[in-house]
């Protein structure tokens, strides 16, 4: 495998998971968005915090 | 939208210029490196990228954190925000001159922290308060400021949302306002449209009737003095008879009235100065005193020169040529090329009789005066 290919495969993978597309590699599993709506959170020392919302990286196996 | 094998495939030759056999290899390669690596215990690390990685026989991918940002890039700035300025069940009882400036109908966090969905309807209501309440600004963190700052910001974006409904209400109305503009506008266009095509119109008109003049006076139907241009000799030649080969008399009383004069060879270069010889006849040189026979006229010519020219010709040949200019209302000044000068009709139609093969299709028989 070149690094060009692998550079290529990050690319395509991280472009098309912006996208919100899911990209299925077969044999290996499916890469999916997910998007995370903000939240409050109780801290330890008791404050409350909203987390800002984020989108993030979902990686299912394929069962052999 | 999924991704399938193929169109993966596709997509990685567009980004890497590679062939579509070298990236399908490469891309089972890869699958079966980190298959290999996983069932070996190991993690497969792809930089940049992430780490495929076995956890109690699954195959688990971790982003790395630059892909993380990268993905998140729509959400850069926004920080965690404290919410405890906003959380006021406690301190209810006490007025505070700062309490003032915040809004009545403000949202109590600590009461619906407990579900989960609670949590999202208070984050819908959130929204739907907007500026009101807590905003993320992703453009600095407060998670450092006091609670007195926190409450300065707050009136100020209240005082600017004030000033951007405004402000968004003269865009409206500006909006409108060019709207009626462009429509307009629009009209006037439409309106404009509609005299170019009778602009035309009447430019067609006029080139039509201009050519159709020019036309007419070319045929010689109309004459226009100095408009059109004269012409050889085999194309001006004016038949005054049409039938072919027919001998037509020209009484002096149907033709138009016009000056006539006598004819002498006014032309430098011919030689042929009338000389007291032979009175009549179809050869020789011209003479004066056969002027009140009669003559052959072969052309009516506009053009002298040429008209001198055919008569030089007949007269090399040996015959009697002259020219006679008459002035024709019609067709301006014309020269006749004459043949021969006879002292009756007879003897002109015996001498043509002879010549006929010299003489053009129309030619006509006429006295001299």
């Amino acid at each position: 495998m070149t690094n060009k290919f692998l550079e290529a495969f990050s690319v395509v993978i991280r472009d098309q998971i912006i996208m919100k597309n899911s990209v299925d590699i077969s044999g290996l599993g499916t890469f999916k968005a997910v998007h995370i709506n903000q939240k409050q959170e109780l801290r330890t020392d008791g404050s409350t915090v909203m987390i800002p919302p984020k989108d993030i990286i979902e990686f299912v196996a394929k069962k052999d | 939208m999924q991704i399938d094998y193929k169109k993966l495939v596709d997509l990685i030759v567009d980004a890497s210029g590679l062939k579509i056999d070298n990236v399908e290899k490469q891309l089972v390669d890869l699958i079966d490196e980190i298959k290999q690596s996983l069932s070996e215990g190991n993690s497969f690390q792809i930089e940049e990228f992430g780490t495929f990685s076995n956890l109690d026989g699954n195959m688990i991918f971790i982003p790395s954190t630059k892909l993380e940002t990268e993905i998140n890039f729509k959400y850069v700035g926004m920080e965690p925000i404290d919410l405890d300025g906003v959380n006021s069940s406690s301190d209810k009882g006490k007025e505070n001159p700062e309490d003032s400036l915040k809004e009545t109908d403000e949202i109590d966090y600590l009461d619906i922290l407990q579900d989960d969905n609670q949590i999202e309807e208070a984050i819908s209501n959130l929204k739907v308060e907007s500026e009101k309440n807590v905003v993320y600004d992703s453009h600095s963190s407060k998670s450092d400021k006091s609670e007195e700052d926190e409450q300065l910001n707050k009136m100020f974006e209240d005082i600017f949302a004030d000033s951007k409904k405004t402000q968004s209400k003269k865009n409206s109305d500006s909006k409108i306002k060019t709207s009626v503009k462009s429509y307009h506008s629009q009209n006037v266009a439409k309106n404009s449209k509609s005299l170019p095509i009778f602009l035309w119109i009447s430019l067609i008109i006029i080139a039509l009737s201009g050519s159709l003049i020019i036309a007419l006076d070319y045929f010689s139907i109309i004459n226009l003095p100095n408009l059109t241009q004269q012409t050889s000799p085999t194309n001006t030649i004016i038949n005054e008879s049409l039938d072919s080969g027919d001998l037509q008399i020209v009484d002096e009383s149907s033709e138009e009235k016009s000056s006539e004069t006598v004819v002498e060879a006014t032309q430098n270069g011919l030689n042929n100065f009338p000389k007291i010889e032979d009175q009549y006849g179809f050869k020789g040189e011209f003479s004066v005193l056969g002027n009140d026979g009669y003559t052959i006229i072969l052309y009516s010519l506009r053009n002298q020169t040429n008209a001198i020219s055919e008569t030089q010709k007949l007269i090399d040949a040996g015959y009697r040529g002259f020219i006679i200019p008459i002035s024709n209302k019609r067709y301006g000044m014309l020269y006749r090329v004459c043949l021969g000068q006879f002292s009756s009709i007879d003897d002109a139609s015996e001498a043509v009789k002879d010549v006929q093969n010299l003489l053009p299709k129309n030619y006509i028989i006429k006295k001299i005066n």
